[in-house]
């Protein structure tokens, strides 16, 4: 059953602005992160990292550390096997023979408090040999370059994201215009409120518990598993409440497996907790990007050729991160419409942080690259760049060269949408010092198949009092999942929704399966499997119902909590009284109501040359920035931001806005504000007060837009939006700066003093 | 050195160490686990998680001495809410869904709580300086600030 | 980290706060506000203090007087932007003062910050510090040998390490005859940051609209703050574009700018200018001057 049935209907609950779920316990203090969790005997786990960016690791010893008063356990290498992680499996939990960057844990220690393991830290004795790092990623590809990993011969890493549609040459020899540029995007850290850690301890079973922020439980049980050796089927993991994650939590880090060991070998609770400055300096970053755009159109406007080259710092080791590349294809190749197109990717190892997925996975970095070129092309082609956008606009029911199938899709909308709100009336009509800029997205809005599946299992129980529970096995990081859930569950059955409960987070192993919260996924996935389940157990309570009420099933229907027949008015009973009857009330046949589904969306893994529809259906927006830009100082003030956003319908209206002014919010960090400097790989800006992220003052007047239509495969008509929002403010804003004083900023962060000196240079 | 102050209304009496902060005191001796750290040892980004209010005033616990609590009256976010009606705050900050991760939220409300208590009306300009010294990474600020609107404009609060 | 002085000493009187001060000598920490303490007890920089020297019992909360404004050194900041704040005429003299307490992000750190402790940091990234050069303030500092008042300048002799003798503590902040206009001027790209660049102007004008008296404070990202006294650019002028074109010019040339991940020192320089220009012909415009 898919959800264009029920379009058109009327509803009693989705579409209406309800509190989150969990809003009351946040509201009250009551809500529990890892911050606040603790257990009797608990100990605390500092780790030991490396002193240098690329070193030869000698020897080490924590004999000392060892025998400290408070100090329980000392692990190195030696002392444990633990298995490399990482998709590559380059990454050993704890390092021993060299160290490759300054974040390479050495040792690890379990202490009774935090203060003594940070000082049994000082007392390992660490001798290296240091070895020339290598920071630059083009420099490492040259030949004589310092090698990060020996064995491989080569940093170059042996991931080939490249790709080609169509004969890119011939169409460039075809176009009247092609502007080429390079772009590139910073080093940017996550920064939710919660840091990154885990709680493990071993139970009375022999089954290792843990607490932790992961977004993808499930993955997080498994590789935990495999690097410690165990089989997963005794790996419980427990998420608390989460304050944020934004993609850092999609994988098991070193901290995670070394936290885990000690709580193995100790048999005591050890709890690992990155402080702000340890987070800012070892947690994963956002994938920074240097890409190199052509693009070509003919003199009509429309694109012919599009090709990028993309260079892939991955650090260390390879993350996540590297994997943006994927989603990054999908914007080079169905980002507007173009025939032919070309894909070629580096992924480099050096001595510089290792990285993870950043809220929209590579689509903010490729975008920036892409839509800062589409404004450049716009004006050497004398057009408009908003009609420029909407002749090339993507369009409903198409299929983009890479094989992305788009159903739904009102990106002319949103881009006539944000030009109108914005009172565009044309190139640098914005008022003195002062510009607009437009900047679309195509992202996913279906999931990713980041994995071999991208499913989500829910649960539907209703009980003998009306209570009705959906355990799903989504996560829920603040993002609003748990508030979807219930309006999908309480609109399906036709119950107050009062009377759902939603069971997210906490034990996983009392949850089905489900890949993780990422790629705008949650609402369509999980609330797919949730729809599901629910209109199965409705099933069921009409099944009984029609039995005691003698009407047939299709006669009867749920509303507001009362089973009732269309045709008959005399014929109704409340629906926990049926649940009664059919449990207490029949004899041997006898039945309660429970429903599980598991969904797995139509979409399809990519073949070996990366062709394939990764989505069950696709997000699309348009965003218009307003500036103004002080040329004395080069500082710009962001007036106003129109985001308009396709994403089928919404169910859940605060979550929708709240979604889009974050991410509009965070967006604003990327383009303008948030860059980790690094010094030899080291960063040098490690402190929180040195780390700039959107305050109140930073955020303009923001105009939150739907556009679109319900669509066809999402839960009542929804599709993804969560990351979409992050995606266009940063060439947005810099196609604004454009607009106002003429000058173009092609690397974010766009600094003020970035901005001065090419105003400078223009002038001379 | 020995303390005495009150705490959401009820007395309080421990000893506390010199190098103590009031966080320190308040999350590990009293049980108050509303009030959050980012855990920047070393530094302070401003980031509001720490808020708690002194004699009504906002401030960072995290930076601030534990004695220096003594003889004062302090304020978390466990002494909104009486016999379990909430303060107009909490509601206006679930309606206006002003809460989406929620570790900001204790300091948001506290912040806007100091700002209604004296005198702050529903104007844009004074509710961004009020939560100018808290951090939120998801929401963006838009409804936080429409919550604490929603507060002033239902307690009439404002210069005229 | 051990930060861990092993008391706190809350001197009930001036003689018993110099007796202990004079007794603990380099292992005593006079704290205020405690924002700079506390936010630098784990950074090993502190691990030498055995005890704390709080002076909230003095009775050196308080802002006061006409002519001659004394502001005592535990008054937090928000109080002190109140004060000025409550009255136009100190809303124009004091405005620099206020500017500068307002440019800090939030009211938490302006209820913890001490005028005392901001005047203590000794560094030109301090808005505060900065604007009371430019208003000419003194410090009055209290010792067993009794009062002292010197320029401000002399006591900020360097960060975190104000020019004390045994025993001495600042107990108040001078500001006489707080007439004319003041505005500071700061450059940040968010507002957490420490200035990049930041000037305070002090203005007195003559009857015909002209500058009588001047004084611009220069700080942000400088090796050390600059106090330029009655610059001749200014002095019998009125600001009109030619003259503040002039003062640009001066700070400019005047400052030692440093050069980090933040800012170029190139970039510092051409702000300081900015920064210098923008505070005048604001202070002007309060003082109700107009040139053209």
């Amino acid at each position: 059953m898919t959800s264009v049935e029920l379009v058109g209907r009327e509803f009693s609950v989705i579409g209406s602005r309800v509190p989150k779920y969990d809003a009351l316990e946040k509201v009250l203090g009551e809500a529990r992160y890892l911050l606040d969790l603790e257990m009797p005997g608990m100990l605390h786990a500092k780790i030991l990292r490396s002193s240098h960016p690329h070193a030869r690791l000698l020897s080490i010893d924590a004999s000392k550390a060892a025998r400290m008063p408070g100090v329980v356990d000392v692990i190195t290498a030696r002392d444990v096997r633990l298995n490399n992680l990482g998709y590559l499996k380059d990454n050993p939990p704890l390092k021993w023979g060299k160290v490759r960057s300054v974040r390479d844990e050495i040792a690890a220690v379990a202490a009774v408090d935090p203060e003594t393991a940070s000082e049994a830290l000082q007392a390992i004795d660490v001798k290296y040999e240091p070895l020339p790092p290598v920071t630059d990623p083009v420099a490492a590809l040259e030949p004589g370059a310092p090698l990060v990993h020996e064995e491989l011969g080569t940093n170059r890493v042996n991931l080939d994201f490249g790709l080609s549609y169509g004969d890119v040459e011939a169409a460039f020899q075809r176009a009247d215009v092609v502007v080429e540029g390079t772009y590139r995007t910073q080093y940017v850290a996550h920064t939710p409120g919660d840091t990154m850690g885990a709680l493990a301890w071993v139970d009375a079973q022999g089954i290792l518990n843990v607490y932790t922020n992961t977004q993808a439980p499930f993955l997080y049980q498994r590789w935990l598993a495999e690097s410690l050796g165990i089989p997963a089927h005794r790996v419980r993991v427990i998420q608390p409440h989460i304050g944020g994650a934004f993609g850092r939590n999609l994988d098991v880090y070193p901290h995670d497996v070394i936290t885990a060991a000690l709580a193995m070998r100790t048999r005591r609770p050890v709890k690992l907790l990155f402080t702000r400055s340890e987070e800012l300096q070892n947690a994963p970053t956002k994938q920074p990007l240097i890409a190199r755009v052509r693009q070509g159109a003919t003199r009509d406007g429309r694109l012919v050729a599009r090709e990028v080259d993309a260079i892939l710092d991955a650090g260390a080791y390879v993350g996540w991160g590297v994997f943006d590349a994927r989603v990054m294809q999908y914007t080079v190749t169905g980002l507007y419409s173009v025939p032919a197109v070309r894909f070629r990717t580096t992924v480099v190892y050096t001595n510089n942080p290792s990285t993870a997925a950043m809220r929209s996975a590579g689509n903010s970095q490729i975008t920036f690259a892409v839509e800062s070129n589409m404004d450049e092309l716009a004006e050497r082609l004398g057009m408009d760049p908003v009609e420029f956008r909407l002749l090339n606009a993507n369009r409903p029911n198409t299929v983009t060269p890479q094989g992305a199938r788009i159903t739904t899709c009102a990106m002319p909308e949103a881009i006539r949408e944000a030009a109108r709100r914005i009172g565009w009336r044309g190139r640098h009509s914005a008022g003195p010092h002062r510009g607009i800029g437009f900047a679309c997205y195509f992202h996913v809005g279906g999931g990713a198949r980041i994995y071999r599946s991208d499913g989500c299992g829910a649960i539907v129980k209703v009980d003998d009092f009306g209570g009705v529970i959906v355990s799903v096995g989504g996560t829920e990081i603040g993002e609003g999942l748990d508030t979807s859930i219930q309006l999908i569950v309480a609109e399906a059955l036709g119950v107050p929704r009062d009377r759902v409960r939603v069971q997210i987070n906490g034990d996983a192993s009392m949850r089905l399966w489900d890949v993780g919260t990422h790629a705008s996924r949650g609402t369509f996935v999980c609330g797919n499997a949730a729809l599901r389940a629910a209109l199965d157990a409705r099933r069921q309570i009409l099944e009984g119902a029609s039995k005691i009420l003698g009407a047939p099933p299709e006669d009867l229907e749920i509303v507001d909590g009362f089973v009732r027949s269309r045709t008959d008015p005399s014929k109704g009973m409340e629906y926990d009284k049926v649940i009664r009857r059919m449990h207490f009330f029949s004899g041997a046949q006898g039945r309660i109501v429970v429903a599980s589904s598991f969904y797995e969306p139509p979409s399809e893994e990519p073949d070996e040359r990366w062709h394939g529809n990764v989505s069950a259906t696709y997000g699309f927006g348009c965003q218009a920035a307003l500036v103004e830009v002080d040329p004395e100082t080069g500082r710009v003030k962001v007036l106003k931001i129109v985001s308009a956003h396709d994403a089928g319908r919404v169910i859940n209206p605060n979550g929708f806005e709240g979604q889009v002014q974050g991410g509009v919010a965070m967006g604003i960090g990327l383009a303008l504000l948030e860059e980790l400097h690094l010094s030899e790989g080291r960063v040098v800006n490690g402190s929180f007060e040195d780390y700039r992220l959107p305050r109140v003052t930073d955020i303009p007047e923001i105009d939150v837009v739907s556009v679109g239509e319900p669509d066809p495969e999402g839960p009542y008509g929804a599709k993804g939006v969560a990351e979409g929002p992050v995606i266009p403010v940063g060439p947005a804003i810099a196609n604004a700066v454009a607009d106002a004083l003429g000058v173009r900023i092609r690397d974010l962060p766009i600094t003020p003093e970035k901005i001065w000196r090419a105003l400078a240079l223009n002038v001379q | 050195m020995k303390l005495r102050f009150t705490l959401n209304g009820s007395a309080v009496e421990l000893d506390a160490e010199p190098w103590e902060s009031l966080f320190d005191v308040l999350r590990n001796r009293l049980g108050i686990k509303s009030v959050k750290t980012a855990l920047c040892e070393g530094s302070c980004s401003a980031c509001g998680a720490c808020t708690v209010l002194l004699d009504g005033r906002p401030i960072y616990s995290v930076m601030t001495p534990a004695y220096r609590a003594d003889g004062r009256s302090i304020t978390t976010l466990e002494g909104l809410s009486r016999g379990g009606e909430l303060h107009p705050l909490q509601s206006a900050f679930i309606e206006a869904g002003a809460v989406q991760c929620g570790f900001c939220t204790p300091g948001m409300i506290l912040a806007a709580k100091a700002y209604l208590d004296g005198g702050g009306g529903p104007d844009e300009g004074g509710i961004r300086e009020a939560i100018r010294g808290n951090l939120c990474r998801c929401t963006g600020y838009v409804k936080i600030i429409d919550a604490i609107r929603r507060a002033a404009e239902a307690s009439g609060g404002g210069k005229p | 980290m051990p930060f861990k002085p092993s008391k706190v000493i809350l001197p009930a009187t001036r003689e018993e706060a110099s007796e202990s001060l004079e007794a603990l000598g380099g292992g005593a920490a006079i704290i205020a506000g405690g924002t700079m303490l506390f936010r630098l007890r784990g950074s090993g920089l502190l691990d030498h203090v055995e005890a704390l020297v709080d002076l909230s019992r003095l009775g050196l909360s308080y802002v006061r007087g006409d002519a001659v404004v004394a502001i005592g050194s535990y008054t937090p900041l928000s109080d002190v932007y109140r004060w000025i704040a409550s009255d136009p005429r100190r809303g124009r003299a004091l405005g620099a003062l206020a500017d500068a307490i307002m440019s800090m992000p939030g009211w938490q750190i302006r209820n913890m910050a001490t005028v005392g402790g901001s005047a203590s940091i000794g560094m030109p990234q301090s808005d505060i510090a900065t604007s009371l050069l430019a208003l000419g303030a003194r410090a009055r500092i209290s010792g067993p040998s009794g009062e002292r008042v010197v320029d401000l300048r002399d006591y900020m002799a360097g960060p975190l390490s104000p020019s004390l003798r045994s025993g001495e503590f600042l107990s108040e902040l001078v500001i006489e005859q707080p007439i004319g206009a003041s505005a500071h001027e700061k450059f940040v790209v968010s507002d957490i940051d420490h200035p990049i660049a930041s000037a305070s102007a002090h203005l007195a004008l003559a009857d015909d609209g002209s500058v009588a008296s001047a004084r611009i404070a220069l700080g942000g990202g400088l090796r050390r703050s600059v106090v330029l006294e009655s610059p001749r650019a200014l002095v019998g002028r009125v600001p009109d574009e030619g003259v503040l074109e002039e003062i640009q010019g001066l700070a400019r040339d005047s400052v030692d700018p440093l050069d980090d991940f933040v800012a170029s020192a190139e970039y510092r320089r051409h702000l300081a200018g900015v920064m210098a220009r923008r505070a005048v012909a604001r202070a002007y415009a309060r003082a109700g001057g107009s040139a053209r």
